[in-house]
């Protein structure tokens, strides 16, 4: 009767154990150092910096792989002089950027530009941001693929810089996709 | 003196009779604010809002300040106007550092006369739903009873087993023997039981396996992180950004297409749309203010950690930024490597078929065992996208000859090879 009891008990217990109710805790490892190693986890925060971040900017000055200088500057001059004098480069002008253009263009602005560029994405008909402009020159009679570039670098009204989140490459693949969007709206 | 004071007098009245002038100017138009509420939206929400500043200034009022004339200028050509050297035209442009607001030679006079009302009469007063009203009890969200059921299941099966005992004596009464108490009746059935052993025997050995299988698992369980949901330092929800709001994964996780981690997004990528969205306008299920109208506690948060300051539309200078702690939830351990990019562009997953649909995740949580296992599995499972990767052309003619046209799965590309991810 006795060991019954206690064999029962044991199972309950068991079955209680294993389920880990506890959301808020990752739970237990078997061997901890193996999943722990000593080097620093991504944003770990690290003693060894005096700002305590284990993500530390690059030096100043350091020139990444594949870096392009922009040398205009977030200013209305430096607006007008991007608009006047950059152009697309030749290399983005093919269908292969237009088709990959497109994929980036789905990922980064249709949620507020609209698949088609006609400034209606989800965001806007939600009312959750307003006043996004169609592509069409009747809106926006002086754009350039220079001025659209400059825009994805520095943003312009209240879109912020894209300029972290996508690459050089990438950029112009999107300028190409929306010239393409422009000639589509008229 | 004498000169001075006369001159004020001058200029206040000169002030009165232009208000005056231009207060009967701004009744002169007719304009229709509901045609008005909608281009406002289309084309001049982005930078202006009637009762705050934005880019540009708050626009409540704007007609008593201004004339008819000069705001059909201003608004269809402003740069023009400023050219022509208006006084008016380039205080403003000073006054708001300069951003060049847009021309809009496409807006007819009449179009601008109904954004104009528009400022005026301003939103249509939002219906008040009266809670606590005779219908309201019908949107009542429905609670989950199963726990009472079953406890009022359980009341009534010990009902009916005392009836059943009781009737039971009152039978054995009848018939002229003593009545027997449920218990006693119980604890001879038990000893009958306790002393066969055929039945102990087997009653062990279910038991036991019973409990085997159950610390199986638990050990299994061990290390296995699944449906781990910390608390997060911001209240975000997935379900709102990725599912309702409709913005792709890869916008604020830009760098899972192209580094080993899917990052967390930089305040800058918060601040993309939330130097515009505060949160203000954020409604409950019943249609009114969440925060009465006053900032999000929440998005509040990024302006803190930064030092945005929201009313005066700047970054605070020399602000010591504090970085949001936010806590990881998807952590393989250290002995085992894992790439996203090389899930995400060569791969050609999507984020969903690891992560779960976080897209209605109110609170995001591990969805996934992210065992070993479950890696195996779907390396046998999946087939290589070979299509849009020219890298793979070649190497997948010569798998097709290899395997005679069966499918080509991420194992026989050698993904299941220890040294492919554990080195």
């Amino acid at each position: 009767m006795k060991r019954i009891t206690t064999i029962i008990v044991l199972t309950a217990s068991a079955a209680l154990a294993s389920c880990n109710f506890d959301k808020s805790t990752p739970g237990y490892t078997y061997m901890d150092d193996m999943y722990q190693s000593p080097s620093l986890e991504t944003y770990e925060p690290s003693a060894q910096f005096a700002n305590g971040l284990s993500a530390q900017l690059p030096v100043e000055g350091t020139v990444p792989r594949g870096y392009h200088p922009y040398e205009f500057a977030n200013s209305n001059e430096g607006y007008e002089a991007a608009r006047t004098t950059l152009a697309l480069p030749t290399e983005f002008d093919s269908e292969e950027a237009l088709a990959e253009g497109k994929e980036l263009y789905n990922i980064f602005c249709d949620h507020c530009h609209g698949e088609k560029g006609d400034g209606n994405g989800p965001l806007v008909m939600q009312e959750k941001i307003l006043g996004v402009p169609s592509y069409a020159s009747s809106r926006l009679p002086d754009i350039t693929p220079g001025s659209m570039y400059h825009v994805i670098m520095h943003g312009k009204g209240i879109m912020g810089s894209h300029a972290s989140q996508l690459t050089y490459d990438e950029r112009w693949k999107i300028v190409r996709y929306v010239v393409k969007l422009r000639a589509d709206q008229e | 003196m004498y000169t001075t004071s006369k001159l004020k007098r001058f200029a206040s009245l000169f002030a009165v009779i232009a208000l005056m002038l231009f207060s009967s100017v701004a009744q002169a138009f007719e304009g229709d604010a509901k045609n008005g509420r909608k281009l406002f939206k289309q084309n001049c929400a982005s930078c202006h809002k009637l009762d705050k500043k934005l880019v540009g200034p708050a626009l409540t009022g704007v007609t008593d300040k201004y004339s008819e004339d000069w705001l059909l200028q201003w608004i269809r050509n402003n740069a023009e106007l400023r050219a022509s050297g208006d006084e008016d035209a380039l205080a403003i442009f000073e006054e708001y550092n300069g951003s060049v607001m847009s021309a809009f030679p496409a807006l007819s006079d009449q179009d601008i006369f109904d954004i104009l009302q528009y400022t005026i009469d301003g939103d249509p007063k939002p219906v008040v739903t009266t809670a606590g009203g005779g219908g309201g009890v019908a949107a009542a969200p429905a609670k989950d009873y199963s726990k009472e059921i079953v406890i009022g299941l359980g009341l009534l099966l010990f009902v009916m087993i005392s009836l059943l005992a009781r009737m039971k004596n009152t039978l054995r009464l009848v018939n002229g023997q003593d009545p027997v108490s449920i218990l006693d009746e119980a604890g001879w059935f038990w000893g009958r039981l306790i002393n066969n052993k055929g039945f102990v025997t087997v009653a062990t050995i279910v038991v036991t396996i019973a409990f085997l299988n159950q610390l199986y698992w638990f050990m299994m369980g061990i290390g296995v992180e699944q449906n781990y949901q910390p608390e997060q330092p911001i209240a975000f929800s997935h379900a709102l950004h990725a599912g309702e709001n409709q913005i792709d994964c890869n916008y604020c996780h830009s760098s899972a297409r192209h580094s080993k981690h899917s990052g967390i997004p930089s305040a800058n990528v918060c601040m993309n749309c939330h130097m515009y969205v505060d949160g203000s306008e954020i409604t409950d299920d019943a249609g009114n203010l969440k925060y009465d109208g006053e900032r999000s506690p929440e998005i509040a948060k990024i302006y803190a950690a930064i030092g945005w300051d929201a009313d005066e539309r700047g970054y605070i200078e020399n602000y010591e930024q504090q970085p949001i702690k936010w806590v990881r939830i998807h952590n393989l351990p250290d002995l085992a490597y894992f790439n996203h990019s090389q899930h995400v562009n060569a791969g050609q997953l999507e984020c969903q078929e690891c992560h779960g649909p976080v897209e209605t995740m109110e609170e995001m949580y591990q969805y996934s065992e992210l065992t070993m296992g479950w890696c195996i599995n779907c390396h046998r499972e999946t087939e290589v996208q070979f299509e849009k990767n020219g890298y793979y052309q070649d190497f997948h003619e010569e798998l097709t000859e290899k395997y005679h046209g069966e499918k080509i799965t991420a194992e026989k590309i050698g993904g299941l090879e220890c040294g492919k991810c554990h080195y």
